[in-house]
């Protein structure tokens, strides 16, 4: 049988009817609830976490450096200060809006083939010297990313603009290669007519969710439907935004190294699944960290393709039409083929 | 010299003229209303204080010598019979019917086999239920059950609420054996677990081995269950069914030629379905599910000595949520039995046996539309003879063979520009599992012993594309060609089980098993669900093997009102399967790497109070079990506990029969569930936004919440205890009494807004009443 399609959008696919039979047992059990439980957990051990990931493409990335924590712990989110961090002897900043995260300058860009080496040097364990923290990583290549399509999500929804997946394709290289996608959102929220670029994948599970490999079928054609959406999207900011017609969608294909890849993945297991069902067995997460730090380092090769929304009568309110585009909106559309 | 000489000849003509006295008796009992055969029923001879037990057709056979004697005929819950007997022939051929006890409409709550026949049954750890029983242990949602009546047996634990799949002496639910008129069963449930295959109407009684299972069965480690359809040749048009809330069953039965061929068939349907689309639930509203199957039976009696059937099962489980796609399993099985009674003392029993398990989900998103299908086919050929030695000795041996194959996953989608499909295969295994057999039960006075030998070999046979692995990971692929064997697995299995009556009311057990398990079931959660597939022993993964030591003490009291017993039992287990922590099991081509093999033990103590006797029959049963594995890699190569370590069990099950009204009730209590739970937490803030991520130090280190409930059941019978050519009853349970919210499973969650994190526990039902209609005519 011909392989001329997309090993890992059957995967995503495949895994999304798994999840609905989750919900069929659910079902099943029509008085089924929830309740909270006190459940009285050991204390972990304190570790160190180091982890990060740098692009191809310019911009600002972070090195995060944390400690873990106890599970049920009412503590805040606090990163670990002091700490240098370099990527390859360059000095990385600390984030004055974060504790914990380091900066590269802006604009950096990774070089395909470059091996990328990053050191922490911190105290951690109070002795009076600091111990070194390291990964090093070979960026991979970039994978041109073909095309980007808003394709409805089902048959019964194919005549309206939205709900849809950002579909995109591309060839992959022969070889294992892994893949992470962001997508950014370029829109104006009224008819002042600001268009503001945001990233809707800054939310871990938005990206993590559309992590896959291509180890089945390598070196073919790959259709992946990246990210489903509504008309509304909430940010990891906790904002919520609406996406209208003329906003761009923005899907950039991230070609990983592998050791960040796997430990992604497992955060990814780690974070779902209901136990003791529907769980794959959990444990400690493996990454590329010398020194017993948890967390990874990684280089990615990027790419971005992007697409208009379109119009179609059905989707949007008179109201949030009018909004946007002012009164006389209806004149600016004819529906889209 | 010639004194020797004439010693001899004494000796000679002595043995012959006793051989010459010594008679067969030999005959069948039946149900004198409905000719149902009965097994194991007793046939006793008072003078000689032995006898013998009827087999599965209601076949018996006694060798005694010529004379007069007491006989008794006894079967719990129908008048016993007590005759004189004079055995002047060779050859004495006798067939007898009982009558249902007026006391008792229906067999008491537990009949087990008699009393008196447990006491020197050599099996440590076998119980048996007949239809009438199971129909009074109160049943979720009104639906009895053979399953659900089996988890209330001591040693035996529901592996999850509401769970077909169930735990035998901490075994995996995958160790059980389910056999249906001989086929196996690889899913036994309906409606992810909530319901089982086995529709009571048709069930004429369900023996399970709880791991001493006879050397003439094999290929799991924990148990055997044998569930046997109704084997009669009716003399009339019978029928019997039920209306219920969420499920309605038939079942019709005909003579086509009179006492030489007839018919039975069933059928259910399940249509809770219909009450989804009220539900406030939107994801609710929009699905739909129902499940059917049919169970059917050809029996002819050729002759007295010939008797032929071919009986089969089929049933599917179907789910739709609107918006995504469909989900359905089935199950099919197919028997065609023949059986000879050669003479009074040899019967040949022959089976062909077919199972097959498939399911398929699909669905579409985005103009991508695909599906991903599996399934298991079994082709069994089963050749047993029983051979009545004398009258200390049964003998049976023979031959077991299946051919296997198992599609393990095959996933195919469409992308409308595509012109063909994309597809991703497990690559399908071909195997063969073969056993020759024998076994001998002896009888001698107060002993009672069962021993045999099972000698058992598995091959792998090609086409296929075997991984190999260097520490666990893949460095290779080896192929082999179509109809190769390419690998070999054999075992020998010896059973020993003994005896001793040493009172009349007392006996003592002990037995010894060796068993042999070449398929392993591939499952991530712990209640099992309809995909998880099945994979052959091979090269990588070998065949798990358990090693069962086991003792018992039981004690009639109360003049056989009472039985009080107590097992013991300690199991070693090698090469049991576990999943490596962040397995991907999921369409994995290299699935094999994902598994882990190691070592386990399982053991515990079981007590049970029944009582047979009376209006009020019922048990009571405590169990302590304890299941642990040690393998390498897995929670840092120490030892944790299996998904089946429930350490304390307690059932207690009532029933009162006041004559026309019986009352029912249970009461179950079990340790929690081993459950794998986050010590701790890491933040993941590579994007700006710190994500809480749990992290799992361990393997099953915590527990759910102990479980328990209450079931109460009353049934009406609406003829008032009068027996009529159309009776009926009515049946109304309530399930989980007080509302216990027994967590099914467990969740832990962020709060968004606050980053704090919590436990949240599922639990499915709370208090759940029912009403079944049930008729007979």
């Amino acid at each position: 049988m011909k392989r001329a399609g997309c090993s890992c959008a059957l995967f995503l696919y495949l895994c999304a009817m798994r999840r609905w039979v989750v919900i069929c047992c659910l079902v099943l059990g029509l008085a089924a609830c929830t309740e909270p439980w006190d459940i009285d957990l050991n204390a972990g051990s304190r570790r160190l976490v180091i982890s990060g990931a740098v692009g191809t493409i310019p911009d600002t990335y972070a090195v995060c450096v944390t400690h873990t924590q106890d599970f049920l712990s009412d503590a805040p989110y606090q990163g670990v200060e002091g700490a240098r961090v370099t990527i390859n002897g360059v000095l990385l900043q600390p984030d004055t809006a974060m504790s914990g995260r380091y900066l590269t300058a802006p604009g950096f860009a990774a070089e395909p083939g470059t091996t990328y080496l990053l050191e922490v040097w911190l105290d951690d364990d109070g002795d009076g010297v600091e111990e070194c923290y390291s990964a090093s990583a070979v960026a991979p290549p970039v994978v041109p990313l073909g095309s980007l399509a808003l394709m409805p999500l089902t048959t019964s929804t194919a005549f309206k603009a939205l709900p849809a997946s950002t579909l995109i394709a591309f060839p992959d290289p022969v070889g294992p290669n892994f893949y992470g996608a962001h997508l950014y959102v370029t829109t104006a929220q009224d008819s002042s007519g600001v268009y503001r670029t945001l990233r809707y994948s800054d939310i871990p599970d938005k990206y993590i969710t559309n992590m896959f490999s291509s180890t089945v079928e390598d070196g073919s054609m790959i259709y992946y439907p990246a990210f489903m959406l509504g008309r509304h999207l909430t940010l990891a900011s906790g904002d919520s935004i609406t996406l209208f017609p003329f906003d761009t969608l923005t899907v950039e294909l991230n070609n990983h190294t592998e050791a960040y890849f796997t430990y992604i993945s497992q955060l990814q297991t780690a974070s779902s699944g209901s136990n003791p069902m529907f769980m794959s067995p959990s444990g400690e997460f493996t990454g590329n960290i010398s020194g017993g730090a948890l967390g990874a380092f990684g280089v990615y090769g990027a790419s971005r393709a992007s697409v208009p929304v379109a119009y179609t009568p059905d989707t949007w309110e008179d109201e949030e039409m009018r909004q946007r585009f002012g009164s006389g909106w209806k004149s600016k559309f004819s529906p889209a083929p | 010299m010639s004194k020797v000489w004439r010693w001899i000849g004494w000796l000679l003509v002595s043995w012959m003229a006793m051989e010459a006295q010594a008679a067969v008796l030999e005959g069948h009992l039946y149900d004198a209303e409905t000719q149902e055969p009965l097994a194991g029923a007793y046939v006793y001879l008072m003078e000689l204080r032995s006898g013998a037990v009827t087999d599965a057709d209601g076949y018996y056979c006694i060798q005694v010598a010529k004379g007069s004697y007491t006989l008794q005929l006894t079967y719990v819950g129908y008048d016993s019979q007590s005759s004189p007997l004079v055995v002047d022939r060779d050859h004495l051929p006798l067939d007898f019917r009982l009558h249902a006890s007026d006391e008792m409409l229906d067999e008491v709550l537990v009949q087990s086999i008699s009393d008196r026949r447990r006491l020197d049954q050599a099996n440590i750890g076998t119980e048996k239920f007949s239809m009438g029983e199971i129909r009074k242990v109160p049943a979720f949602m009104g639906e009895v059950d053979v399953i659900k009546a089996v988890q209330l047996l001591p040693g035996v634990q529901a592996t999850s609420e509401g769970s077909s799949s169930f735990s035998v002496r901490g075994g995996a639910p995958d160790q059980n054996l389910i056999l249906l008129d001989g086929a196996p069963v690889y899913n036994a449930s309906h409606m992810m677990g909530f319901f089982s295959v086995f529709n009571n109407d048709v069930v004429e009684d369900a023996l399970l081995y709880k791991g001493d299972v006879p050397a003439t069965q094999g290929g799991r480690l924990s148990s055997l269950m044998e569930v046997t359809t109704s084997d009669a040749l009716p003399d009339k048009f019978t029928g019997r069914g039920g209306i219920g809330l969420i499920s309605s069953r038939l079942k019709l039965a005909t003579p086509i030629v009179k006492e030489r061929l007839g018919f039975w068939a069933a059928g259910r349907v399940f249509y809770a379905g219909m009450f989804l689309p009220l539900s406030r639930r939107e994801g609710v509203r929009n699905a739909r599910m129902t499940f059917y199957d049919v169970n059917a039976k050809l029996e002819a009696r050729l002759s007295d000595k010939h008797r032929i059937s071919l009986s089969g099962y089929a049933g599917q489980d179907y789910f739709a949520l609107k918006t995504l796609g469909s989900f359905d399993y089935a199950n099919r099985t197919a028997t065609l039995r023949y059986t000879a009674v050669v003479n009074p003392r040899l019967t040949i029993n022959t089976a062909l046996t077919g199972s097959w398990y498939d399911y398929t989900v699909q669905g579409e998103i985005s103009s991508l539309t695909g599906s991903w299908q599996a399934d298991i086919a079994d082709y069994g050929l089963r050749h047993e003879y029983a051979w009545q030695v004398d009258t200390h000795n049964m003998l049976k041996m023979g031959v077991s063979t299946s051919f296997k194959l198992i599609d393990g996953g095959h996933a195919e989608m469409i992308y409308d520009e595509q012109a063909d499909p994309l597809a991703i295969d497990i690559p399908r295994e071909r195997c063969m599992e073969s056993a020759l057999f024998v076994q001998n039960d002896q009888h001698y006075g107060r002993w009672t012993l069962q021993y045999g030998l099972r000698f058992s070999w598995f091959n792998n046979i090609g086409p296929q594309e075997e991984l190999l692995l260097t520490d666990g990971r893949v460095t290779g692929k080896k192929s082999y060609g179509k109809g190769d064997f390419y690998h070999t697995y054999w075992n020998f299995e010896p059973r020993l089980s003994a005896a001793w009556q040493f009172r009349h009311d007392m006996s003592l057990k002990a037995g010894y098993s060796r068993t042999t398990q070449y398929l392993h079931l591939v499952q991530t959660s712990s209640a099992g669900t309809p995909m998880d597939i099945w994979r052959a022993a091979n090269t990588n993964l070998r065949p798990a093997v358990c090693d069962q030591l086991s003792a018992g003490w039981m004690w009639d009291f109360h003049q056989d009102t009472y039985q009080l017993s107590v097992e013991l039992f300690y199991k070693w287990l090698q090469n049991q399967c576990d999943f490596k922590d962040f397995a991907s099991v999921f369409l994995n081509e290299e699935v094999d790497a994902e598994f882990l093999q190691g070592r386990g033990r399982s053991f515990g103590a079981e007590l049970m109070l029944r009582k047979d006797i009376g209006r009020l029959t019922g048990w009571v049963s405590y169990t302590f079990c304890r299941s642990l594995r040690t393998i390498e890699g897995i929670n840092q190569g120490r030892e944790y506990k299996s998904a089946s370590d429930r350490p304390h069990n307690i059932s207690l099950v009532l029933n009162y029969d006041f004559g026309w009204i019986d009352l029912g009730a249970t009461w179950v209590y079990a340790t929690g569930q081993p459950l794998s739970a986050p010590d701790t937490r890491l933040y993941f803030a590579d994007f700006g936004y710190p994500a809480v991520i749990p992290m799992y130090s361990g393997r099953n280190q915590y527990r759910m919440p102990d479980y328990h409930r209450m079931d109460l059941s009353v049934t009406f019978h609406l003829n008032k205890g009068v027996k009529k050519r159309y009776d009926h009853d009515l049946n109304i349970s309530l399930y989980n009494v007080y509302c216990r919210h027994n967590a099914w499973m467990v969740r832990f969650n962020s709060d968004p807004k606050t980053g704090q994190q919590s436990a949240e526990k599922t639990y499915l039902f709370s208090i759940v009443p029912s009403v079944t209609y049930n008729f007979y005519f």
